[in-house]
C-alpha cells in the first residue's frame, strides 16, 4: 500500500538529521591549538596545494562576481526601496485599522514577554561562545566590506555607509579578538538571556539614536526627510522591548516556580488564539445574549461535565466510564448528524433529521452557532469520559482531572462565542488579519492543529488494526502524493460544496483546514518514524506492569518516539512556515501578496517588486534560519543524534 | 508484540509458537489491574494475591474472558465502527456535494474533456488545443519536462556545492554553505517570483517588430531564450523500430562478449559492442528506415480485433483479471507462510490482507459490471485507437526522415513558429526552473555531504593507503558507497521538485495546475480536476518511486 515517495523512515526529509548523527559520529579533531597568524591561515586553508590554490581562486572570483550583482541589485538606482520602509505598517498587518492599532502592540508585547519568560523558564542556562560571536561579527564586517567595495555603485551615499559600517564592525570584532585574547577554543561564553537583553538595549538604542535617510515616492515627492524614526515608531518599541527584557527578568525570577513551564506550555497552545479572536478581533459581545445562553450553557457544561469526570474517575469505575463514555459519544456523533435537515440519500429516500426545533437550517448564524458549540462539548465529553479510566487515583489525580475539563471547557466556549461574534473592526476588507500577522498565525496555528492529528495518524499506520493501518495509509500516501497548491485549490474552492446547507466557512477557514490535513500527513511521517524507533522491549515492559493500551501508548511509547522526531518535526514546522506562501497563490492577502501585489500596484510604487520581495525574503529567512539552530541546539541538548 | 508496523513473526518453529501464546497472555492481563482495584476495594486481600499467583493465572488466561472484554472484539469492533463512520461521512458529503453542484448548475463528469477549451498557453507542444483534454495533456508535459530538467540540474548542482561544502578549502566550504544557509530558508515561491523579475528585468527587449520575418541561431530576450529546435519528422517511428532491431541483434553478441571474458578474463567488451552495433543500425536506419512500413499493416490488425470485442467479453476479462490478480496474490501469500512443518499459523492481519485482495478485486468486478459498464467500452474504444494510432505512426506511405529541425524565427515581434516547432525557453519557465534547481540543490547538497560523511573513514585511508590520489578515491571509494546512503532522501527531493512545478501557476506557465485551474475556473467542475490532478500527480510520484527504488535495488549490497 506504499505509495509516492516511501523510500525510507522519516528522516529522509531532513538532511540536518543524517547531519546530527554523522557529526556525532566522526568529529573532525579541534582546530590546531596554536594561533597562528594570518599568513600561516591563508597558507594552510587557502593555499596548501596547486589544486587548492585554483579552487580559492575560482571560488573568490565567483564570490566577487556574486556579490557585485547582488549589490547591483540592492543599491540599483531603479529600486525604489521607500517602497519597503513606507509600507511597513501593510506589509505586517494589511488594513488593520490604525485608531486600533494599540491591539496589534498589546499582541506582540504579549508574545515577547511571554517569549522573554519562555526562554528564561526553559533555557535558563543556554550559552554562546563570546569567541563565537565575535568571529561572527568580524567575518559580518569583512564581508560587508567587500561587498561595498566591489558595488558597481561605489558612489552611492548608501553603498559608503555599507563600506564604513563594515570597516567599523570588522573592527570591533578583529580588535575585541586580539585584546580579549581569545584563542581558538576559548571557552568564555555568555548567556543566551544576556546575549537577548543586549539585542533589546541594542534596539532602543538604534530607534532612538541612528538617522535614516530620507525616502521619496517614484515622482520625486519627499516622503519624510532623514532622522530618527518618528515617535510613533520609538515610543512603541521601546515598550516592546522592556517587555521583552521584563519577561525574562520575570522567568529568571520565577525559574524554580514549580508551574511555570506548564503555564508557558498552556500560554503558547492557547494565548495566540485570544490574541487573534479577542484582542485583534475584538468581538462585539451582546452582554444579553451571553447573559441568557452562552455564560449559563458553559457553565452546565463545565460543572456537569467535572462532576461526572470526578464520578467516573472513581476506583473500580472503568468499565461504568467505558459504558457512559460510549452512550456519550453515540449521542454526541448522533448530535451531529441530526438538523441538518433533510438527507437525501441514493435510491430517492429522504431522511428528514430535523430534531432540534430551535437549529432548522434557516435559524440565523447564533441559532446554530450555539449548537455546533453544545455539539462540540457533548464530544469532549464523551472522550473525556472514555478516557477517565486511566485518571483513576488519589483525590487529587481526580480532583486535577475534573479542574483541567473545568478549565478547558471555559476557555473553548469563551473562544467560540467570541469567533462566531461580529467584529467590532472598522476595515476596509474583511480578513481582519493580512499581511505577516496572517502568514504567522497560519503557520502557528497550522503547526499547532496537525500535530494531534499527526500523531493520530502515525500511530493508527503503524497500528495492529488493519482498518485503521488501511486508512492512514491511503490518506497518508493520497495526501504527499500532491502538491500542496492542489490540495489548497480544490479546499479554497470546494469546502462549501460538501457542507451542508446553512453551514459555511470562510476561504481562510477553508485554506486553514486544508493547510492542517496537508501538513498532518507529512507529520505523521515523521512522527512514525520516531515510533519505530522505540525498541519493542518498551512496549513489552509496559505491557508487563499493566497498564492500558492508552496509558502505555501516552506514557512510554509516544514519549519516547517524539523526543527521536524532534528534529524531523522542526524541519517540518520550518517548510509549513515557509509554505505558506502558497496562500498568495490562492488569493490570501499574505506576507507575499502584500509584497508581490499590493505594493507595486500602489501608484507611487508602480512595478516595484523587488525590493519588496526582497524584504520579505530577508524576514522569511531570518525567522526560518532562526528555527534551524534552535532544532539543532535542541538536537545537541536531548543528543538525539547519539543513541 | 512488536511495536511497529511491520511484526516480525517470530519464526514458524514450536518455540516461536510458544512464545507468541506467552506475549498473547501479556496483553490479555489488562483488565488484570481494574480487577485488583475491585479486591481491594471489597477488602479481599486474598484475592489480589491470588490473581497473581501463577496457578490462577494460567487458569485465568484459559477462560475466555466475555465478549465486551475481549480485546480482540473491541478492536475489530471499533475498527468497524469508524471504518462505516468514514464511509458515511464520505458518501454524506459526496451527496451534499452534489446537490451543491447540481444548485449551481453542474452535473460532476468529464464529458468537459472533449469540449472546446478556450484557453490560450503560455507555452508548450500545442499552445492553442483543440480540446480541455488536449490542453491539460500539453500541461502535464510541461510539467514532466519541467521536472525532468529540473532533476538533471538540481542534482549536478547539489553534488557540486556537496563537494565543495566538504572541500579543505576554506574559501570553497564556506561559500557552499553560505549558499545552503541563504537558500533554503526562503521559501521557493518567493524565490521563483525574485527570479521572474531578476530575469525579466536584465533582459532585453526583443527588437524586430517592423514585421519582417528575421531567422536566427540564437534570440535572448525578453520573450526567454529561443534557440533551434530539432524535432522528429514522419520517418521517425520507422527509425526507432529499426534501431529495436539492432538492439534484438546486441543481445547474444552481449552474451557471447560476456562468456568471452568469463572465460578468458581481460576487459568487458560488451558494453562498446552494443553501443557499436546500436549506432551501426541507426545510421543505416536513417537512411533505409521505409522498409519498417511493413508494421502499419502488422499494427492494423489488432486494432480491427480490439474494436469487435463485446463489450460483455471485455467485462468479463477485466474481472476475470482482478480476480486472477487477487488470488494469485493470496496463493504467493500463502507459499510465503508455509514452512516444512505446514502452514504457519494466520493472524488476524493475515486473514485480513486475503480478503481485502478478493473484496478489492470484487468491488472491481461491481463496478466493472454495474457502477461503470462505460469502463469497458472506453477499454475497449482506447485499445483499438492505441494499435491505429501505431498503424498510423508506422504506415508506410510516410517521408523517411526521422528527424527535422527549424530556426527561431521573428515576425511582427513575436516568434511566428513560437510553440510547436521553434523552441523556446520563456522567462517563465527560466525563472521556476532557475528558483526551483537553486532551491532544491541546496537541500541535495546537503544529503550528499551527509551521504559522504556516512562513508566509513577507514574507507578513505584504505584509498589513500592504496596510492589513489583525492579524486580517484572520491571517484572510486567514496562516491559509490556514498551513492548508496544518499539514494533514499534523494529520490525524496526528486518527488518534492516534481510536487513544486505546480508553482509553475505563480509565474504564469502553463502547466497541468494552471491549465486545471483555468479549466474549472470556466466550467465549475473543480472536483472533476482534482481528480484528474490527483491521478497525474500519484502517477508521477509512483514511477518516480519505482524507479529510485530500482537504482536502490542494484545498489544495494550483495549480503553473503
Amino acid at each position: 500500500m506504499s505509495g509516492g515517495g516511501d523510500f525510507s523512515i522519516g528522516t529522509a526529509t531532513d538532511p540536518d538529521h543524517l547531519e546530527g548523527i554523522i557529526e556525532a559520529r566522526h568529529t573532525p579533531a579541534a582546530p590546531a591549538k596554536k594561533a597562528d597568524g594570518p599568513g600561516d591561515w591563508m597558507k594552510k586553508n587557502l593555499f596548501s596545494s596547486a589544486g587548492n590554490t585554483i579552487t580559492t581562486i575560482i571560488f573568490a572570483i565567483l564570490g566577487l562576481i556574486v556579490l557585485r550583482w547582488l549589490s547591483g541589485l540592492i543599491f540599483s538606482e531603479e529600486r525604489l526601496w521607500g517602497s519597503v520602509w513606507t509600507n511597513m505598517r501593510t506589509l505586517f498587518t494589511f488594513n488593520f485599522p490604525q485608531s486600533q492599532y494599540g491591539r496589534i502592540w498589546f499582541s506582540l508585547g504579549s508574545l515577547l514577554l511571554m517569549g522573554g519568560l519562555t526562554v528564561a523558564a526553559f533555557a535558563p542556562n543556554a550559552t554562546m561562545k563570546i569567541r563565537g560571536l565575535l568571529s561572527k561579527l568580524f567575518g559580518a564586517g569583512v564581508l560587508l566590506t567587500i561587498f561595498a567595495l566591489v558595488s558597481p555603485d561605489l558612489g552611492d551615499s548608501r553603498v559608503i555607509f555599507s563600506l564604513i559600517l563594515g570597516l567599523v564592525l570588522a573592527a570591533i570584532g578583529g580588535i575585541a579578538i586580539q585584546a580579549g585574547g581569545f584563542t581558538a577554543d576559548d571557552e568564555r561564553s555568555i548567556t543566551v538571556l544576556q546575549f537577548i537583553m543586549g539585542f533589546a538595549v541594542f534596539v532602543v538604542a538604534a530607534v532612538w539614536l541612528v538617522p535614516f535617510g530620507r525616502f521619496e515616492f517614484a515622482d520625486g515627492e519627499v516622503i519624510r526627510e532623514s532622522g530618527t524614526v518618528a515617535l510613533s515608531t520609538k515610543v512603541p518599541w521601546t515598550i516592546m522591548m522592556g517587555l521583552l527584557a521584563g519577561g525574562i527578568a520575570a522567568g529568571s525570577a520565577l525559574r524554580n516556580w514549580q508551574p511555570l513551564r506548564g503555564i508557558t506550555i498552556l500560554w503558547w497552545v492557547m494565548g495566540p488564539a485570544f490574541l487573534i479572536f479577542l484582542v485583534l478581533r475584538d468581538p462585539a459581545f451582546d452582554s444579553a445574549h451571553l447573559i441568557s445562553t452562552d455564560i449559563p450553557m458553559a457553565a452546565g457544561f463545565a460543572i456537569g461535565g467535572a462532576v461526572l469526570l470526578y464520578f467516573l474517575t472513581g476506583e473500580g469505575l472503568a468499565s461504568k466510564a467505558k459504558g457512559i463514555g460510549t452512550v456519550l459519544l453515540a449521542y454526541a456523533l448522533f448530535n451531529w448528524v441530526a438538523a441538518f435537515g433533510d438527507l437525501n440519500l441514493p435510491g430517492g429516500i429522504t431522511i428528514n433529521w430535523q430534531w432540534y426545533p430551535w437549529a432548522s437550517p434557516p435559524a440565523g448564524v447564533e441559532g446554530t452557532s450555539m449548537l455546533q458549540k453544545a455539539r462540540l462539548s457533548f464530544l469532549f465529553i464523551a472522550m473525556a469520559a472514555l478516557l477517565a479510566p486511566n485518571f483513576v487515583g488519589e483525590l487529587k489525580t481526580r480532583l486535577r482531572f475534573a479542574g483541567a475539563w473545568v478549565g478547558f471547557m471555559v476557555i473553548f466556549h469563551w473562544l467560540v462565542t467570541a469567533i462566531n461574534t461580529p467584529s467590532t473592526l472598522e476595515n476596509v476588507a474583511p480578513p481582519f488579519l493580512g499581511g505577516f500577522t496572517l502568514t504567522l498565525s497560519i503557520a502557528y496555528y497550522v503547526m499547532l492543529a496537525s500535530f494531534p492529528i499527526g500523531v493520530m495518524m502515525a500511530l493508527a499506520r503503524t497500528s495492529k488494526l488493519p482498518i485503521f493501518r488501511m486508512l492512514a495509509t491511503v490518506f497518508i500516501e493520497f495526501v504527499r502524493g500532491v502538491p500542496l497548491i492542489t490540495v489548497l485549490f480544490f479546499f479554497s474552492n470546494m469546502v462549501n460544496l460538501f457542507l451542508p446547507q446553512g453551514m459555511s466557512l470562510s476561504e481562510l477557514g477553508a485554506i486553514f483546514i486544508g493547510y492542517t490535513l496537508f501538513s498532518a500527513a507529512y507529520m505523521a511521517e515523521n512522527i512514525r518514524g520516531g515510533l519505530q524507533s522505540v525498541r519493542s522491549g518498551q512496549f513489552e515492559a509496559a505491557s508487563a506492569l499493566g497498564l492500558t493500551g492508552v496509558q502505555r501508548t501516552t506514557f512510554i511509547v509516544l514519549p519516547q518516539a517524539l523526543r527521536v522526531s524532534i528534529p524531523n518535526l522542526v524541519g517540518q514546522a520550518i517548510a509549513t512556515f515557509k509554505e505558506t506562501s502558497l496562500i498568495f497563490i490562492i488569493g490570501g492577502f499574505d506576507f507575499l501578496r502584500i509584497a508581490n501585489a499590493s505594493i507595486p500596484s500602489q501608484p507611487d510604487f508602480l512595478g516595484q517588486n523587488l525590493p519588496a520581495l526582497l524584504f520579505v525574503s530577508v524576514i522569511y529567512w531570518v525567522i526560518s534560519y532562526a528555527m534551524s539552530r534552535g532544532s539543532q541546539n535542541l538536537e545537541k541538548k536531548l543528543g538525539v543524534g547519539d543513541r | 508484540m512488536v511495536w511497529g508496523r511491520k511484526a516480525p513473526h517470530h519464526g514458524n518453529t514450536r518455540s516461536g509458537e510458544l512464545r507468541r501464546k506467552a506475549s498473547k497472555r501479556a496483553t490479555e492481563k489488562r483488565s488484570s489491574k481494574e480487577r485488583v482495584y475491585l479486591a481491594r476495594k471489597e477488602g479481599n486481600t486474598l484475592a489480589v494475591t491470588d490473581l497473581t499467583s501463577p496457578a490462577r493465572k494460567i487458569e485465568a488466561s484459559q477462560k475466555r474472558p466475555p465478549l465486551w472484554r475481549n480485546s480482540k472484539f473491541l478492536g475489530w469492533l471499533a475498527q468497524i465502527v469508524i471504518l462505516l463512520l468514514v464511509v458515511g461521512a464520505f458518501l454524506f458529503l459526496v451527496n451534499t456535494a452534489a446537490d451543491g453542484l447540481a444548485g449551481n448548475n453542474i452535473q460532476f463528469s468529464f464529458d468537459w474533456v472533449n469540449g472546446p477549451a478556450n484557453i490560450q498557453l503560455s507555452e508548450g507542444i500545442d499552445t492553442n488545443p483543440p480540446n480541455a483534454g488536449r490542453a491539460l495533456w500539453v500541461g502535464m508535459v510541461n510539467t514532466v519536462q519541467t521536472a525532468a530538467i529540473g532533476i538533471l540540474l538540481s542534482t549536478i548542482l547539489g553534488v557540486l556545492i556537496g563537494l565543495a561544502r566538504l572541500s579543505n578549502n576554506f574559501l570553497a566550504s564556506r561559500a557552499a554553505s553560505a549558499y545552503i544557509e541563504t537558500i533554503r530558508n526562503i521559501p521557493v515561491l518567493v524565490q521563483i517570483l525574485l527570479w521572474l523579475f531578476i530575469i525579466g528585468r536584465t533582459l532585453p527587449e526583443l527588437q524586430n517588430d517592423d514585421g519582417e520575418s528575421v531567422k536566427g541561431i540564437v534570440f535572448l530576450s525578453q520573450r526567454g531564450l529561443a534557440v533551434p529546435r530539432v524535432f522528429y519528422a514522419d520517418g521517425f517511428y520507422q527509425w526507432v523500430a529499426f534501431i529495436a532491431i539492432g538492439g534484438l541483434v546486441a543481445i547474444p553478441v552481449r552474451k557471447y562478449f560476456n562468456d568471452f571474458q568469463a572465460k578468458n578474463g581481460g576487459r568487458n567488451n560488451a558494453g562498446t559492442a552494443t553501443l557499436a552495433i546500436i549506432a551501426l543500425f541507426a545510421v543505416i536506419g536513417w537512411f533505409v528506415n521505409p522498409v519498417m512500413g511493413f508494421l502499419g499493416s502488422v499494427f492494423g490488425a489488432p486494432e480491427e480485433a480490439w474494436a469487435n470485442i463485446p463489450q460483455p467479453v471485455m467485462q468479463l476479462i477485466m474481472s476475470g483479471i482482478a480476480f486472477a490478480l487477487a488470488i494469485s496474490f493470496i496463493v504467493r501469500f500463502l507459499n510465503s507462510r508455509r514452512t516444512p512443518a505446514g502452514l504457519a499459523k494466520l493472524t488476524d492481519d493475515d486473514y485480513f490482507r486475503m480478503i481485502f485482495a478478493l473484496v478489492g478485486a470484487a468491488l472491481f468486478s461491481f463496478a466493472v459490471w454495474v457502477v461503470w459498464p462505460g469502463l469497458s467500452s472506453w477499454f475497449i474504444n482506447s485499445g483499438s485507437d492505441f494499435w491505429g494510432w501505431l498503424g498510423d505512426k508506422f504506415g508506410g506511405e510516410r517521408g523517411s526522415r526521422p528527424l527535422d529541425g527549424q530556426l527561431p524565427t521573428i515576425t511582427g515581434g513575436n516568434f511566428a513558429n513560437y510553440g510547436p516547432t521553434g523552441w523556446n525557453l520563456t522567462v517563465f519557465r527560466a525563472a521556476l526552473l532557475v528558483g526551483l534547481v537553486l532551491y532544491t540543490a541546496s537541500f541535495i547538497a546537503e544529503i550528499v555531504r551527509g551521504g559522504i560523511l556516512a562513508v566509513a573513514k577507514g574507507q578513505t585511508e584504505a584509498a589513500s593507503a592504496l596510492g589513489l590520489n583525492r579524486i580517484q578515491s572520491l571517484r572510486k571509494v567514496i562516491l559509490p558507497q556514498a551513492f548508496r546512503i544518499v539514494m533514499p532522501p534523494l529520490g525524496n527531493q526528486y518527488l518534492n521538485i516534481t510536487k513544486n512545478t505546480s508553482l509553475a501557476i505563480a509565474v504564469g506557465l502553463s502547466d497541468v495546475v494552471q491549465v486545471g485551474q483555468s479549466i474549472f475556473n470556466k466550467n465549475g467542475q473543480a472536483l472533476a480536476v482534482f481528480v484528474i490532478w490527483m491521478a497525474f500527480f500519484l502517477s508521477l510520484s509512483l514511477t518516480i518511486s519505482f524507479v529510485v527504488n530500482q537504482i536502490n535495488n542494484r545498489l544495494k549490497i550483495v549480503e553473503r
